[in-house]
């Protein structure tokens, strides 16, 4: 093993080893919580030393090898690294709020959910290092039975019917995935992640559109299945949507396509794909998802009840989103992703952090909340402007060129899809801020206004829950400072 | 071929013949015991001393040839055979050990003596099957085998569970005596009883008489169906907590099925043939379908299936189904497809029927639902069902993964092959919710508190079948981590199968 791979290795096994390590300090719950803080922060910096060493040459470590392109193998390339970095912000920003949020918090079995949180980063940094389809595959079926394990031990009967549903829909995808496998190999004789596998020499229009449509419902299929209409009462906590749907699903599958188009079609082929038949079946499906949820969402007024519409709703907005960049500039399409997960957990933790006031607090909805929870209000606002594009963040440029690129391109119906989301996302939302800033009376013979506006400041105070999505929200605008830098930086794909 | 190699084939085939021997003259428990493992770890050693042999020569056989009706002296091993071997007489090591304890208790002391005697005979006669090259050979050791079968099943002493036996032997009779019909048909057909001679005077036969041939198979065909794979008689006794019956149903749904399964592909391979039955008759599409109504029965009743046994008598029925179609495929993929399935069938169905007993033996169920009692209370026997979850939901690296991609591989190309995707889906759908409900059933019911009497049973410790499962799991992992080995050896194994057929 030279260097490069003892940096690999390092890289890809020091959340699974961290997660062993922190069940072995259970008796000692002082050391548990520093070293369940210390991981991460030892993660990054390993990750900063590592970029160095590995960006200067081609290290792999192969597992296990069955024949030959069949093997459980890592490696890193450039797209890797700016999953890894990612992975590395999520994992800091949510060890130390978690940390805070689960001291505050009524919930049981707190370690195992902190646990379980490491888990899942450990085996999405695995998939994020895989060297070939057969290594994402490994991987994103141990995403899924995760899932099913986190959904039974976390979630209440109700929510776990649920991911019950989305646990089978995950499973369905698995599946899509492994046929559109055992294709590409029988076409390709292999399965590695080297420049454009499918190369559009031998180009056989139909039978790479099937095995397109199998990768694109391999991965998406959960989000575009409205199973979520059979279960209208659903009010899951922010924070398991967070990790059961925004960071399991949302980020590997989002990761995996962008992989796949990268190496498997390649951007040509994709492109060669597009031309010849058009992304309007994408188009119509995401439509008519965008169009359900958004009527769900509408005549939901409880924003808990709501949480998980929305990101069905936006994650949808973001499949298309990166369809397009992928077909007009390929490196735009991170910029999306980056936007979308930041807002996303920026929006996600701030609704976390009000439904722990809600918790102990007789108050039980959003009404007014602004007058108690003014930090967290105002960044949950940035984070919602932030989403449909006017706040200064990363995903005001991000809107900007796709707009403009569709512009250029003519594309009718994507304009007119996008247009009527960021007009929805504004009724919305400012029904939202509406809700949040009205005034009412606390002071009613049931209420002790002292006790409740404590809670709320002992939250709306607290460093770890506060800084933590700060700090998102700082990377977000810096992302429009450094834009050019990013863009730069990304420019090799 | 060498003489080292040739003696070895004959050690291999008498050692148990003289350890059945010596329990008779010996009629000490601890000896019998100690006879029968030293036993197997001698037929261990000499597979282990041929195997490279096999992997340079394909086949090792007798060149002696003294005459048509020869008992002693026509035997051969090839690849195909040798894999068989090695897997049943792994998998009759395992039951012996796995029982060891409850059948000291059961039996007395002389009877003891007799029952491994017994015991190895059966072991005798599965080899001298496997290594038979002659028809006479294997009609004479199929009705031994057959005699030690029905001669364990007596020592139950179970009204119920004889009955079932007394149906069993008749089925068996008859077939016997199908199966002696077509061997005479072939001998006055062909004037040789020999695998190798016959295959060569087969292109002799005049095309006019291709119906004779038609008529063995349909004939042969049903014997072996009513001698090997009778399993719906099981099914009535696969939840019985008596010994007897876990031990002979564990034979008859593991060993003679690998057994008949060994032999049918003998048939197919060696004796009719890929000429007359995929080229000439055009049988595959009928084996197609077999295979795929096989695959979606087991998983429609695998869907609603909870106890651990039936779960596995299903996977079992579902592997079979995949194995007919992969012989009925004819490519390589599905040949490797083929040896996967035979894997899984034979170690991982294997594994959760002998849990699902130890379970039974416990708690009086095989329930999933009572899972949690051994996997949340007794990590030492939780582990290796933990591990062997991954292996029934299929994941990467496991036999049902590689057989399933094998099989997809096989099955992507236009005609009745694409049928097979669907059986895929199916299958691969009730493997992983079997799997699931496994984890599940471990976390759901966790926090309740297990009875005095449960607490009892979980603290006595019966660490033979510890040994089992730990030696079981073992041998599947190292299966895993050295998949580029056992891949090597499917890809032989299909290229054997394909280019020495007839």
């Amino acid at each position: 093993m030279n260097q490069g791979q003892f940096f690999l290795f390092i890289l890809a096994f020091f959340p699974l080893i961290s997660w062993f390590a922190i069940r072995f300090f259970l008796e000692f719950p002082k050391f548990y919580n520093f070293c369940y803080c210390l991981f991460p922060i030892l993660f990054f910096i390993n990750l900063i030393e590592s970029t160095k060493i590995l960006s200067n040459g081609d290290y792999e470590i192969v597992i296990s090898e069955a024949i030959r392109f069949i093997s459980l193998a890592i490696y890193v390339d450039k797209i890797s690294i700016i999953f890894l970095y990612l992975l590395a912000l999520i994992w800091l920003v949510l060890a130390f709020y978690l940390h805070a949020y689960l001291r505050i918090s009524i919930q049981k079995n707190k370690n195992d959910f902190k646990e379980f949180a490491l888990l899942i980063i450990s085996t999405i940094n695995l998939l994020i290092l895989s060297k070939n389809l057969f290594t994402i595959l490994f991987f994103y079926i141990c995403l899924i039975i995760e899932c099913n394990f986190f959904s039974q031990k976390f979630l209440n009967f109700d929510e776990s019917k649920l991911t019950k549903f989305f646990s089978f829909s995950l499973y369905i995808e698995s599946f899509l995935v492994f046929l559109a496998m055992v294709l590409t190999f029988k076409i390709n004789g292999q399965l590695e992640f080297i420049e454009n596998i499918i190369v559009p020499q031998n180009y056989n229009e139909k039978l790479f559109g099937f095995i397109f449509l199998l990768f694109f419902f391999g991965l998406f299929l959960s989000i575009l299945m409205p199973y979520y209409l059979f279960f209208k009462n659903i009010k899951f906590d922010s924070i398991n949507i967070l990790i059961l749907f925004l960071l399991t699903y949302c980020f590997a599958s989002g990761f995996v396509f962008l992989k796949i188009i990268n190496y498997i079609f390649g951007l040509k082929g994709l492109a060669l794909l597009a031309k010849k038949f058009g992304l309007i079946l994408f188009e119509i499906i995401i439509l008519i998802n965008m169009a359900i949820t958004a009527f769900m969402l509408n005549k939901n007024n409880d924003l808990r009840g709501s949480s998980y519409l929305l990101l069905v709703n936006q994650f949808s907005f973001y499949i298309l989103t990166i369809l397009f960049q992928l077909s007009n500039k390929f490196h735009f399409s991170f910029v999306s992703t980056i936007a979308f997960l930041l807002n996303f957990s920026m929006v996600y933790l701030c609704l976390a952090n009000f439904e722990l006031f809600f918790e102990k607090s007789p108050l039980k909805n959003h009404k007014s909340i602004f007058h108690l929870m003014p930090i967290t209000s105002l960044i949950f606002f940035f984070s919602i402007f932030s989403i449909i594009g006017i706040a200064p963040t990363i995903s005001m440029v991000d809107k900007y060129y796709l707009v403009k690129s569709l512009w250029v391109k003519k594309e009718v119906l994507a304009l007119l899809i996008f247009a009527l989301n960021i007009l929805f996302l504004i009724y919305y939302f400012s029904k939202i801020i509406i809700i949040f800033c009205a005034k009412i009376d606390f002071n009613t013979p049931n209420n002790n206004v002292e006790n409740i506006k404590n809670y709320a400041k002992l939250i709306d105070f607290n460093p770890n829950l506060i800084f933590t999505i700060l700090t998102l929200a700082i990377i977000s605008m810096m992302g429009i400072i450094f834009f050019s830098y990013l863009i730069k930086f990304l420019s090799f794909l | 071929m060498e003489i080292g190699s040739i003696s070895n084939i004959y050690s291999l085939i008498f050692l148990p013949f003289f350890a059945s021997l010596s329990c008779q003259i010996f009629p000490n428990k601890k000896f019998c015991f100690s006879v029968t493992i030293f036993c197997f770890l001698g037929i261990f050693a000499l597979i282990l001393k041929i195997f490279p042999d096999i992997l340079i020569y394909e086949k090792i056989s007798s060149d002696y040839d003294l005459s048509i009706v020869s008992l002693a002296l026509e035997f051969s091993l090839d690849l195909m055979g040798i894999i068989f071997l090695s897997l049943m007489v792994f998998l009759e090591f395992l039951v012996i050990i796995f029982y060891k304890n409850d059948l000291e208790n059961l039996l007395k002391s002389k009877h003891q003596a007799n029952f491994y005697s017994v015991f190895l005979l059966k072991i005798f006669s599965l080899i001298a099957l496997i290594l038979s090259n002659n028809l006479f050979n294997l009609f004479f050791f199929i009705e031994i085998y057959s005699f030690a079968f029905f001669a364990i099943a007596t020592i139950s002493f179970n009204k119920k569970l004889l009955n079932i036996t007394f149906q069993n032997f008749c089925l068996s009779t008859s077939a016997s005596l199908l199966i002696l019909i077509c061997f005479f048909s072939i001998y006055l057909i062909f004037g040789e009883l020999n695998f190798e001679k016959i295959a060569d005077n087969l292109f002799l036969l005049p095309a006019t008489n291709f119906w004779i041939m038609i008529d063995i198979l349909i004939l042969i065909s049903v014997a072996f169906i009513f001698k090997f794979f009778p399993l719906w008689q099981y099914f009535e006794k696969i939840k019985s907590s008596s010994l007897v019956a876990s031990f002979l149903i564990i034979d008859a749904f593991f060993i003679k099925t690998l057994l008949g399964i060994y032999l049918v592909m003998k048939f197919i391979y060696f004796f009719f043939g890929h000429n007359f039955l995929f080229t000439q008759y055009q049988f595959s599409a009928i084996m197609i379908f077999i295979g795929f109504a096989l695959i979606i029965y087991s998983s429609i009743k695998l869907f609603r299936e909870h106890h651990l046994k039936l779960i596995c008598a299903f996977f079992s029925i579902n592997n079979i189904g995949f194995m007919i179609s992969a012989i009925a495929m004819q490519s390589i993929e599905s040949m490797q497809a083929l040896f996967f399935f035979l894997l899984n069938f034979a170690l991982v169905n294997f594994f959760i029927f002998i849990y699902a007993t130890y379970q039974k033996n416990l708690y009086k169920t095989s329930s999933m639902k009572s899972l949690y009692k051994i996997l949340v209370n007794n990590p030492l026997i939780a582990v290796p069902l933990k591990f062997t979850v991954l292996f029934i939901a299929g994941l990467p690296f496991t036999f049902l993964f590689f057989g399933y991609f094998y099989i997809g591989l096989a099955s992507f190309q236009i005609g009745i092959n694409l049928m097979m995707i669907l059986a895929l889906v199916f299958s691969n759908f009730v493997h992983f919710r079997v799997a699931i409900r496994i984890v599940n059933a471990s976390i759901i019911n966790n926090k309740i508190p297990l009875k005095s009497n449960e607490n009892i049973a979980l603290s006595k410790i019966n660490y033979y079948q510890i040994f089992v499962f730990w030696i079981l799991i073992l041998a599947i992992y190292i299966n895993v981590f050295s998949a580029g080995a056992v891949n090597n050896l499917a890809t032989r194994f299909a290229l054997f199968l394909l280019s020495n057929s007839i």
